[in-house]
């Protein structure tokens, strides 16, 4: 009697247990499915949309997978741990260090029927380029500037200095990005190349940097922050992405973006080609073309705000769009703005280090 | 054999727990080991070098690694009061819905959970139309006359996240010291109140030792998590919001150093694990906690 | 603590809880991108934004769809264990419920890129929701096992066994008395394990493939300042159907049997 009632009691545990750990097994290990497009993608939020690769869609009948990310540096993460996109989206300069780690393969650049169009001046960068093989090709690029309340503030003479300017204390804003914080201090000191091992060079970037920190109403971690900020007033210039300038430009907040004296800042981003990959490469190619694609540039620009590698891009678009992304002559302007051209790893290292502690207020 | 299995309740008790044990093996002790030796190692640049050595804690104990020592008193403090303030918040509302709501209880339950269903990015959110410059205080105290500009002070401080915390983990703590405090039958209540106990004596006497096992769940569901939580702090916080957690994501991120994150994460473990630890010792020594188990 | 005092509590708590996130729908509708006081103008351009919205759509899915077996799973998997903890002589008790919190203590990040290795490296495992869920599951099982507990701890044990000397099997003992006892923490847990679920991002951002989940979409559209409205508007339609809920559960239980509370054993 008391074995049989012992029997179902823990009959019923067993059944259960298994049951459980059937249903948990199974959701764990099926197997592969819904990654039948053939490519995956890796690239950040708002990537995402088929405008971007609009003749891979008419090609193929089908976005191919899209794994997205907020933050670069999980991406990487996210790689180390495993994960294989078959084309992955990165901030040039991060890619030299990557690219050592013989994780990605050279682009076969006859294979891309929009590469000629390309500005030379991004193809032909270290990060981009390296040993005459294009591990990167090059796809957004754009500038950053200053923005400002032009009803809160006078700004006297346009230069990074006014960002250093006591007299707006506790009404500034600072980008939270290593690279953006170490370009805008030697901008605003006249350094031209800070990225180099120089022990002077560093120090008085970040005796700079720390100044700053006490001037500053936050660090901004994401543009919607920074734009909710600047809107209601309580900050009143920042370092800023040109779609923030455009969004409170579009909803009638009295702002300018900068031409500082010593130039703008700009950026770019490149594509990588991973070498062991699952995906199909002729799809590889065919998405990449379409993102070097000139309509896919002008819908980069008019949409988003950021320019194009494609020289042909710009055609077509409002001249008004042009002049506030600084892209009327978007050579000259990636020729005379501050940009970051190799950025050697221990100095990369040293800088990260230093801006984390400057941030956590050591 | 088979008449050991169905006579032995620990057999029974293990084979309940089993599937559990296997998980937390597979999915948790993996990885904790992995991190535990990552700890001793060193990395320059992208490559790491597998020797094993202490350098790692050195640091963490050498001036150098001032900044990490005094983020991680300051993240067990920032947890530690929110915790605080979320039970001292909770506990009448979980008191209420025990003793005085008679049917609708589940309604009442569902009414506490409700505002955490709609993202954890969006509460935050919220908190900062809350407090923030153009926000719904700064706007309303302006509206009255009671101030005349916005006080900057609301956000971007300790007190901000504090607040953001102890709202975001309200309902975790709500829910467990229910479900204590509703097993105790209202006649031993009542027995006490006979017995000419005021209402604190109750307290103490009564309610409280019933109360402590989910009292002590609720401090751990909220202390141990936000220990870890390094968004709200950095949405809220401004410059002073870098908690520990944020730290220990950059070293293992942008500055290349997952042994000394590592390393961090071990040590950080290991003071939430000792801070628990002393909560319970002390639990149990003011006699308002009897566990069985 | 009067009766009267402590209906007044709670009301300035759900006051207090529920007054932040009641902006969100006052913004939702604000024809402005900056959500800021003073109000501009009405809209509901937001709305059509969000319909419009495909990837925000997708994700909203995916979180939907994991959010129950996780809570499920977690919530079967924590009542065996706290069973086996709260009521069976084993070893290793307190060692077990260490363990059992771990998954609270080690950074998330941390545990997303080992167990990304551990998927991906050592089992071959192709990333999918259901990656994620099984994520989810070990972070939610210290907050089912420790509510479950709770319940259980110091709970009169007479009524078991007096069911079990009355001849009741074990199981009809479960059954007729431990889960109407345990209900109250059963709901609880499922329904923690549903909000750590719903809201967890850094987890799911590592364990998933193509299919992001709702948290991880919406902390990347921070990049578009002018997304954020439609956010907001998802926000307000995520509150009104959580409350369609409440006042459905409340209709069920004014309609059913003055009993039917009992039943559930709320």
């Amino acid at each position: 009697m008391n074995t049989n009632r012992m029997n179902r009691r823990q009959l019923l545990a067993r059944a259960s247990a298994l049951g459980l750990v059937s249903v948990g097994a199974g959701g764990l290990l099926r197997p592969a499915q819904a990654q039948g497009t053939g490519l995956t993608v890796m690239d950040w939020t708002g990537y995402e949309v088929p405008e971007l690769f609009q003749p891979y869609i008419e090609k193929h009948g089908a976005a191919p997978d899209i794994t997205i990310f907020s933050d670069l540096e999980e991406a990487w993460q996210k790689i180390a741990g495993g994960f294989r996109p078959d084309i992955m989206h990165a901030d040039h300069w991060q890619i030299p260090a990557r690219r050592d780690t013989g994780m990605f393969e050279p682009w076969d650049t006859s294979r891309l029927s929009n590469f000629a169009d390309l500005m030379p001046d991004l193809v032909n960068l270290p990060t981009l380029q390296h040993e005459g093989k294009q591990y990167g090709i090059p796809a957004d690029w754009g500038i950053n500037s200053i923005c400002y309340r032009t009803d809160l503030i006078t700004v006297e003479e346009e230069s990074w200095n006014t960002l250093w300017d006591p007299a707006f204390s506790g009404k500034i804003a600072q980008t939270g990005q290593m690279d953006n914080m170490v370009g805008s201090a030697a901008l605003a000191l006249g350094i031209e190349n800070p990225f180099v091992n120089d022990p002077e060079i560093m120090k008085a970037i970040e005796a700079k940097m720390t100044e700053q920190r006490a001037l500053l109403r936050f660090y901004w971690t994401d543009p919607t922050q920074l734009s909710q900020a600047m809107a209601t007033g309580e900050v009143a210039i920042a370092f800023a992405w040109p779609s923030v300038y455009k969004e409170l430009k579009a909803q009638g907040v009295p702002v300018k973006y900068m031409r500082p004296k010593e130039g703008v800042m700009g950026w770019a981003q490149g594509m990588l080609l991973m070498k062991d990959r699952d995906g199909d490469t002729q799809k590889a190619y065919d998405f990449m073309d379409a993102w070097i694609a000139a309509s896919t540039g002008r819908w980069l620009i008019e949409n988003y705000g950021y320019g194009h590698a494609n020289v042909k891009a710009v055609d077509g678009v409002a001249p008004e769009i042009l002049a506030d992304l600084m892209l009327e002559d978007p050579t000259k302007t990636l020729q005379s703005s501050f940009f970051i051209r190799d950025m050697p790893q221990d100095v990369q290292t040293v800088y990260v280090a230093m801006v984390e502690r400057i941030k956590a207020g050591g | 054999m088979i008449g050991l299995w169905h006579r032995s309740p620990a057999l029974r008790g293990w084979a309940l727990i089993a599937p559990t044990l296997i998980i937390l093996m597979v999915m948790l002790v993996i990885p904790l080991g992995m991190l535990v030796a990552q700890s001793f190692w060193t990395q320059s640049g992208l490559t790491i070098n597998r020797t094993p050595g202490l350098q790692n804690y050195a640091l963490l104990l050498a001036p150098e690694g001032a900044i990490y020592r005094t983020l991680l008193v300051k993240s067990l403090w920032i947890s530690f009061a929110s915790a605080m303030v979320v039970l001292l918040f909770a506990f009448p509302v979980a008191y209420f819905i025990a003793f005085h709501v008679k049917r609708s209880r589940l309604t009442w339950i569902l009414l506490v959970t409700v505002p955490f269903w709609i993202s954890y990015l969006l509460r935050i959110f919220s908190w900062k139309i809350v407090l923030g410059f153009g926000g719904a205080l700064n706007s309303g105290l302006i509206t009255m006359s009671l101030i005349d500009a916005p006080i900057e002070a609301l956000m971007y401080n300790q007190a901000a996240v504090i607040l953001t915390l102890a709202h975001s983990w309200s309902a975790f703590a709500v829910l467990p010291i229910y479900v204590s405090l509703q097993k105790i039958n209202p006649q031993v209540l009542e027995a006490a109140f006979d017995l000419g106990d005021s209402a604190l004596q109750r307290l103490r006497r009564v309610i409280l030792p019933l109360a402590m096992p989910g009292l002590l769940a609720a401090f751990l569901l909220v202390f141990v998590p936000t220990m870890g939580d390094y968004i709200t702090p950095s949405l809220v916080g401004g410059t002073d919001g870098v908690m520990v957690g944020n730290a220990i994501a950059t070293l293992f991120g942008k500055q290349n150093d997952a042994p000394l994150g590592a390393a961090l994460a071990v040590a950080t473990m290991a003071a939430v694990a000792a801070l628990v630890g002393l909560i319970l010792v002390a639990a149990r020594a003011s006699g308002l906690w009897r566990s069985r188990s | 603590m009067s009766g009267r005092s402590l209906s007044l509590y709670a009301v300035l708590y759900l006051t207090f809880i529920y007054a932040p996130i009641l902006l969100l729908p006052v913004f939702s509708f604000n024809d402005n991108i900056f959500v800021t006081f003073p109000l501009k103008g009405f809209t509901t351009d937001w709305y059509a934004e969000m319909v419009a919205n495909v990837p925000l759509g997708k994700a909203l899915r995916s979180s939907l769809l994991i959010v129950g077996p996780v809570a499920l799973i977690s919530t079967g998997l924590g009542l065996m264990a706290a069973l086996a903890l709260g009521r069976s002589p084993i070893r290793f008790k307190a060692a077990i419920l260490g363990l059992l919190m771990v998954p609270l203590v080690v950074p998330t990040l941390v545990l997303g890129v080992s167990l990304l290795t551990l998927l991906r490296g050592v089992l071959g495992v192709q990333l999918s929701l259901a990656t994620v869920a099984a994520g989810h599951v070990l972070l939610c099982l210290p907050y089912s096992v420790v509510i479950l507990l709770a319940r259980l701890d110091g709970f009169d044990r007479s009524l078991e066994e007096a069911s079990l000397d009355l001849g009741q099997s074990a199981f009809a003992t479960f059954r007729r008395i431990t889960l109407p006892l345990m209900m109250p923490a059963i709901v609880a847990s499922l329904l923690l394990c549903s909000v750590v679920s719903f809201d967890e991002f850094l987890l799911a951002f590592f364990l998933s493939g193509a299919d992001a989940t709702l948290p991880l979409y919406i902390w990347g559209s921070l990049r578009f300042p002018a997304k954020l409205p439609s956010t907001l508007a998802l926000g307000t339609c995520l509150l009104v159907f959580s409350i369609c809920i409440v006042v459905l559960a409340e209709w069920v239980r004014r309609r059913g049997a003055p009993g039917s509370t009992a039943a559930t054993g709320l």
